[in-house]
């Protein structure tokens, strides 16, 4: 491929993709922060306790310079209840409640108000009086002042959604009696009460959370008889069934002995509109946004969580594929007899000059009985074939024509070419000696219409030459073995590859309907029947792109053009033959499919740092590392290279695997969208800028 | 796409496809820009909970955390609590029936056993005047006096 054209990108998609990952980011986010962050059900907080609040009373105005701290009347009971809503024993208790006629408070976690808002409503409706129990259960006391006001502001924003209020009360997670109130939550139970917060503790904690038997939670639930009493319980965050069997025998008892029962608002003077007031349309408004983007958010964190089964079920199973039929390739392949037909060598070239002279030398170097090499000059506007005449070399001829395309030069060389055997190399490509022999052996069977070599990255010393050499080492050893014994080679390179003139013939010459010609004039091969096969032993060296852009508009082409190719050659799926059979679905699956779907493990990759424990989440990547390094490793033993090389496998997954499956996405969107593509305006690597100023160029040499 | 095969592959010359999808981007944007300043809005927005006007009821425990028994309370501070004054005409708070705006709530019986309801703010506490608090016409049912518990000792254990 030595071509470089100016691409037609489609406009803001980047930005609309940026956004799309920015979106997915923030649900994924607020999704973890809503789901992961919520605390456990406990009334015990690290800390020391206030001393001066031992004999205080369990609600607290804390609005004013002092604190002030208001018992319950004797006789009046409020019973108050943690942690909800939730689905299972949230309706349990309001049905104990309910048959009772006894009203309570509910202190509910925003984020169960959001997966459960028809539950809040049902305590509403009840007439109880429900009040903040923060976003997640956080410890106000230990969170910073920024987390502590997003716990009440989201909670306000929950209830302002679910119920259409505005609540006054707060308890604090890991709160109980005054007495145990420590340093810090009275400190975070201040600064709640700046916003309007009225803090209610309580005289009796249940303990139900610790699930100590029905006996004890009454026990622990009872006052002595004629006191009032604020009595918590819980019926979110666990198993709560102790709790409902403990209200059906404390409320009878209590009433029996003359408890009255009250809500918390009651207690404290107040009215339940005042608690709870009805908030107006904006913030309601604002709170059922906030119910659908947290449902939102839980719809795509599953949609996402369940795309990574397909994508690690397609990367296992190409895995397996290609180490199971590489190692079948390398021991049925029998040793190649002698074949040794004359060649045409056609090396299409345009503004190759720095890299032409090297390649033609290798080619007429060759260790080979009968060939000629035909360069045509594609329209080249530097010094190409004036390198090449300059040589000397009596077996070359330079053809000129004006620029027309890669296709269109090679058409022009096989036009020209006296033999039967066509070998295709790149302007920048250098063959071994006796690369060509190895290359046209295989054409002694006469069914094999078309030979490909194994191309080799010569500039491997910096990072992304070594990333492609990775990669190259990969691609030929395995996985053109396993095309091969699939009998679906979807590619000959056009670095390298060997054909039949007949085999051309048969298909028309080279077309231009796509970006990747070598792709498209090899599936057109298979639909004539003819087989097309891999010869590992030739070996081609090329010169991988050096630059990110470079390599970017490379893969760019091989990915559209590749898709170009599918979609034209698509009728192969009702053929029947091995590349609509195999080669299509391979491609399909692991060239499209698992590409599109590999952004999912990079959000998963920043969630799970973020949320989850981040030793497992280490654990995976280098487990998914040491896989590919073994894979690699299988690869580079096959082409007896140096592992080396491999020690940069892990730092592929930051630049390289965004690059590879970013390539396709863009490729979709092209295809997609129609995009024109510019042909023949061609620009070096590294080349001067085209006069084309409102388009970006894609520009490169491999 | 075209039955019959275009020549590029792909290519829409008359860009009606591209025109398609540049609506379908843009309308995708604008979602997702609502989407994210919404959520900007729910995490970025400071809380905010009705003031209780409680009128001054309660003991005093002293600035801020600091240990202040509560018998030393009274002298100073709770001068302003006119709701512990037991003859005072008890709060407006417990008045009429509070009724939750929602669907019927549940009827309350207090607890059966008692059919009176106290509502009173005043709830009682500790003061140096162990107060009575005066029971004021309960919602729902009747009134009762209370009596508070007038502590004056340094608070009992809850």
């Amino acid at each position: 491929m030595s071509r470089a054209r100016l691409l037609w990108y489609p406009d803001g998609h980047w930005l609309l993709f940026g956004m799309l990952v920015g979106a997915l980011l923030a649900a994924l986010l607020s999704q973890g922060y809503d789901r992961h962050e919520v605390g456990v059900s406990s009334t015990v907080a690290n800390g020391t306790p206030v001393a001066s609040l031992a004999g205080a009373g369990p609600l607290l105005d804390l609005s004013g310079t002092s604190v002030r701290s208001l018992r319950p009347p004797a006789g009046a009971v409020a019973l108050t209840f943690d942690d909800g809503p939730d689905p299972t024993w949230t309706p349990k208790v309001l049905a104990v409640l309910g048959r009772f006629h006894v009203p309570a408070t509910f202190f509910v976690v925003g984020s169960q108000v959001l997966a459960h808002p028809a539950l809040l409503r049902r305590e509403l409706a009840a007439g109880d009086d429900v009040g903040s129990h923060t976003f997640t259960h956080a410890d106000l006391g230990a969170v910073s002042g920024t987390r502590a006001n997003l716990e009440l502001s989201l909670t306000e924003t929950a209830l302002a959604g679910a119920g259409g209020i505005n609540a006054a009360l707060l308890r604090l997670p890991y709160s109980s009696t005054p007495a145990g109130l420590t340093v810090e939550q009275l400190r975070a139970a201040k600064d709640a009460a700046r916003f309007g917060y009225l803090v209610v503790l309580a005289t009796n904690d249940s303990q139900d959370w610790r699930r100590p038997g029905v006996d004890r939670i009454i026990a622990n639930a009872v006052r002595a008889a004629g006191d009032g009493a604020v009595v918590m319980f819980h019926d979110g965050g666990g198993d709560r069934a102790q709790t409902v069997a403990a209200l059906e025998r404390l409320i009878p008892m209590l009433a029996a002995r003359g408890d009255r029962f009250e809500t918390v608002a009651a207690l404290a003077g107040q009215r339940h509109s005042q608690v709870d007031p009805p908030i107006s349309l904006g913030p309601h408004l604002q709170g059922v946004g906030l119910m659908w983007g947290m449902s939102l958010a839980l719809v795509l964190t599953a949609v996402l969580t369940w795309l990574l089964v397909p994508v690690a079920v397609l990367a296992a199973l190409r895995t397996v594929l290609v180490l199971l039929l590489a190692r079948r390739h390398r021991r049925a392949t029998p040793p190649p007899g002698e074949h040794s037909p004359a060649v045409s060598v056609v090396v299409p070239a345009y503004n190759e000059e720095v890299g032409i002279a090297a390649t033609v030398r290798s080619l007429a170097a060759s260790h080979y009985p009968q060939f000629e090499i035909i360069v045509v000059d594609d329209g080249s506007t530097d010094a190409t074939s004036e390198q090449v005449t300059s040589l000397g070399l009596p077996m070359v001829t330079v053809l000129r024509q004006a620029n027309g395309g890669k296709a269109a030069a090679l058409n022009t060389g096989v036009g020209h070419a006296r033999h039967d055997v066509i070998v295709m190399v790149d302007g920048d490509t250098v063959f071994e000696p006796d690369t060509l022999a190895c290359l046209v052996r295989p054409l002694a069977d006469p069914t094999v219409g078309a030979v490909s070599g194994n191309t080799k990255v010569g500039n491997r010393r910096r990072l992304l030459g070594r990333w492609q050499h990775i990669e190259y080492v990969q691609g030929f050893n395995l996985d053109r073995r396993l095309y091969d014994v699939l009998r679906c080679m979807p590619t000959v390179p056009g670095a390298i590859g060997a054909f039949r003139r007949e085999a051309l013939a048969s298909v028309g010459g080279i077309s231009t309907d796509t970006l990747a010609e070598d792709t498209d004039l090899t599936m057109a091969l298979h639909r004539r029947g003819w087989r097309v096969v891999y010869e590992d032993s030739a070996r081609a060296w090329t010169e991988a792109p050096a630059s990110l852009r470079a390599l970017w508009a490379q893969r760019y082409r091989w990915s559209y053009g590749t898709m170009q190719a599918m979609w034209k050659h698509r009728a192969a799926f009702g053929e029947g033959g091995p590349l609509g059979r195999v080669g299509l679905p391979y491609l399909t699956l692991f060239q499209v499919v698992l590409p599109l779907l590999a952004p999912v493990i990079d959000l998963f990759a920043v969630y799970g740092l973020l949320f989850l424990n981040p030793g497992p989440v280490l654990g995976y990547w280098l487990g998914f590392n040491a896989l590919q390094v073994v894979v690699a490793a299988y690869a580079f033993r096959l082409d007896g290279e140096s592992l080396r090389p491999l020690a940069t496998v892990p730092l592929q997954q930051f630049v390289y695997r965004q690059l590879m499956y970013l390539v396709v996405i863009q490729s979709v969107i092209s295809a997609a969208t129609g995009a024109r593509l510019g042909w023949n305006k061609l620009i070096r690597h590294g080349g001067i800028e085209p006069a084309v100023p409102d388009q970006p160029l894609a520009g490169d040499q491999a | 796409m075209e039955a019959v095969q275009a020549r590029p592959v792909f290519v829409d010359e008359t860009g009606r496809r591209r025109r398609r999808a540049a609506r379908a981007g843009r309308t995708l944007a604008v979602l997702i820009v609502a989407y994210l300043v919404l959520l900007g809005i729910s995490f970025a927005r400071p809380p905010w909970a009705p003031r209780l006007s409680l009128p001054g009821v309660g003991t005093v425990l002293g600035p801020a955390g600091q240990h202040r028994p509560p018998s030393l309370g009274p002298s100073a501070k709770v001068s302003p609590l006119p709701n512990l004054n037991p003859a005072a005409p008890a709060p407006p708070a417990p008045a009429p029936a509070p009724a939750p705006s929602t669907t019927a709530p549940r009827p309350r019986i207090g607890a059966s056993t008692a059919p009176t309801t106290t509502v009173t703010t005043s709830a009682s506490t500790s003061t140096t005047t162990g107060a009575t608090t005066t029971s004021v016409p309960g919602h729902r049912h009747s009134t009762t006096t209370t009596s508070s518990t007038s502590t004056t000792t340094p608070g009992r254990k809850p």
